[in-house]
């Protein structure tokens, strides 16, 4: 294990500390903790001038909050009629789940008084559920506005924590490479067929449209990539490495039609 | 007297409330816009900015810092208020339709969730770190009181500690809070502060419990939904707890609560009348005037002045309360 990837190990280890709660763990499954979001974090405090104690309460709350937005996604749409008490159990566990990890971002970062932060999150949440309506109405008219939504709702948190440290560029950097993963994904649920999103979207997926985009991404993020790599070269040199090995997948997971 | 004459004469600083909590969440989509303000545009006691005004008054009265921690928790409050009702399958909350009923548990989901960040941006508008200790861990204590109280649900071991424990998260810290968050705002000291903490908590306590009580001895009408219905959901409450001290009555709650759904309620409604005619009622209106003694006594050593009176007479009113 390298140095990032203990450290990745540790620092969920506070996170799942933080939200330990027996109720919920036995009957809703524990939160995913999205690593590569983690990893970006961790990145980007590695390098401001906060100090230590400060470096992590951002971090946890950063992914508390994320957890709570995606925890609280996990509530059925409309409840069916023929909702049994199971069902039932967890889609209520799911909206106190939510609803305690918000408290607990809330709650950490008040015992630093760190009042900047607390608001700059609350702000980002409400901005993600204004995107959230839109995806949920299908205010959407292309696959551009779709990707474009469906980016801010999952990056919007991160980027705005490299605006609230003053560095933007790394906002860019980890909003493009988030899309890229994402690019990947539609992809390969393309190819194996199991398009899960809203028929409508599907109408307006297209493999040339996704490869297009993705040839376009890459060359944007690794012109980003460069400008940052004497500073941050632990991550320049992961998303460097990475890219190559996408482009080299990328041709094989297109390779048949494209 | 109806309570709102208590503090009619707040009325002008409650609609200066009133609207910037109107203000502070329209959001941008016109659907989440409508969502978030439905609920608080369809009433309510207000009653915690309410105690935040008169707490203000105690001290050296800012309404434009008082208006910050009012707004922020009653939007706490109206947050809580949307996910509960998705929690409930709630169709109807203050004689309206539910978010979730109009638009659905997502919409209400989001609501919430917008709501309560405004209430948090509001909040972090004052920059005092006494503020924010009490409320974050308020919200924090408020979440898993409701969770305890899922957890709590048909389970007849559970004691009357639970109970209270329950009431406490659910109702009498968020009124604590607010009457203390009023005190800090408004620069008292920590003693007076707390003591008004204090009065908050068990003036909380006593309305919940006659919440409860109102709950076995309310008509349907006054209710809004049949009598008994928390023990029918499976809460249990303080008259229950009291009446279970008789053995007899103490198996056929435990037998209620383990029926199956469909005849659960008919077991119900002759447990709802078993309790009636027990002492439990009238024990739980004691044990509620005890809380309600404890809260009045706090204020004894404030100096007098009409917000002090005004404090008092809530308590009194609530006290009487008997619909």
């Amino acid at each position: 294990m390298n140095r990032s990837a203990k450290d990745i190990h540790y620092v969920k280890t506070e996170i799942e500390k933080k939200i330990k709660h027996s109720y919920l763990e036995k009957y809703i499954d524990k939160p995913t903790i999205d690593e590569e979001k983690l990893f970006l974090l961790m990145e980007m405090m590695n390098h401001s001038s906060l100090p230590e104690s400060h470096k992590q309460r951002y971090i946890v709350t950063t992914m508390l909050v994320q957890m709570a937005l995606d925890t609280h996604d996990k509530v059925p749409s409309l409840t069916s009629p023929n909702e049994n008490e199971d069902v039932k159990l967890q889609k209520q566990l799911h909206v106190l789940a939510g609803d305690y990890y918000s408290g607990l971002y809330y709650l950490v970062l008040a015992e630093i008084s760190d009042f900047g932060f607390i608001r700059l999150l609350a702000s980002t949440i409400k901005e993600i559920n204004e995107y959230k309506m839109k995806l949920y109405y299908n205010e959407i008219d292309s696959l551009q506005e779709y990707m474009l939504i469906r980016n801010l709702i999952d990056t919007r948190l991160l980027v705005q924590v490299a605006s609230f440290l003053n560095i933007s560029m790394m906002g860019k950097i980890v909003e493009k490479w988030l899309l890229v993963i994402k690019l990947i994904n539609d992809i390969e649920h393309f190819n194996a067929r199991k398009m899960q999103v809203h028929s409508w979207v599907n109408s307006f997926f297209d493999k040339g449209e996704l490869s297009k985009q993705l040839t376009a991404l890459l060359q944007q993020l690794e012109d980003e990539v460069r400008k940052i790599s004497s500073i941050y070269s632990s991550l320049s040199n992961y998303l460097e490495t990475e890219i190559t090995s996408i482009k080299k997948a990328y041709v094989s997971i297109m390779g048949e039609e494209g | 007297m109806k309570l709102a004459k208590a503090y009619g004469y707040l009325k002008k600083d409650l609609n200066e409330i009133e609207q910037t909590i109107n203000e502070v969440v329209q959001a941008k989509h016109p659907v989440l816009r409508k969502a978030s303000t439905q609920l608080l545009q369809a009433g309510g006691k207000r009653i915690r900015p309410v105690f935040v005004l008169l707490s203000g008054q105690m001290g050296t009265y800012d309404l434009e810092r008082l208006k910050i921690v009012a707004v922020s928790l009653e939007l706490i409050h109206t947050a809580t208020l949307v996910h509960d009702d998705v929690i409930d399958d709630a169709d109807i909350r203050r004689g309206m339709p539910t978010i979730r009923q109009t638009y659905g548990n997502r919409v209400a989901m989001y609501a919430g969730d917008y709501i309560l960040a405004r209430a948090l941006e509001e909040i972090t508008l004052l920059q005092d770190a006494k503020i924010h200790h009490l409320l974050s861990k308020t919200i924090v204590e408020v979440c898993k009181g409701e969770i305890e109280q899922i957890k709590d649900k048909f389970d007849s071991s559970q004691g009357l500690r639970n109970y209270l424990r329950r009431i406490k998260r659910k109702t009498a810290l968020l009124i604590a809070t607010s009457c203390k968050l009023g005190a800090i705002a408004s620069g008292l000291p920590e003693m007076e502060a707390h003591k008004l903490y204090l009065y908050g908590y068990n003036i909380g306590m006593s309305y919940q419990i006659i919440d409860d009580i109102l709950d076995f001895t309310g008509s349907e009408k006054e209710l809004g939904k049949p009598a008994g219905n928390d023990l029918l959901q499976g809460n249990l409450t303080l008259p229950v707890f009291l009446a279970m001290r008789k053995p007899a009555l103490k198996d056929k709650v435990i037998q209620g609560l383990q029926a199956p759904s469909e005849i659960r309620e008919k077991h119900m409604k002759e447990i709802v009348e078993d309790i009636k005619s027990t002492n439990a009622i009238d024990d739980s209106y004691q044990i509620s005037n005890r809380y309600l003694e404890k809260a009045l006594r706090q204020l004894e050593g404030f100096s007098d002045s009409r917000a002090k009176q005004t404090l008092l007479q809530i308590g009194k009113y609530i006290g009487k309360r008997r619909t």
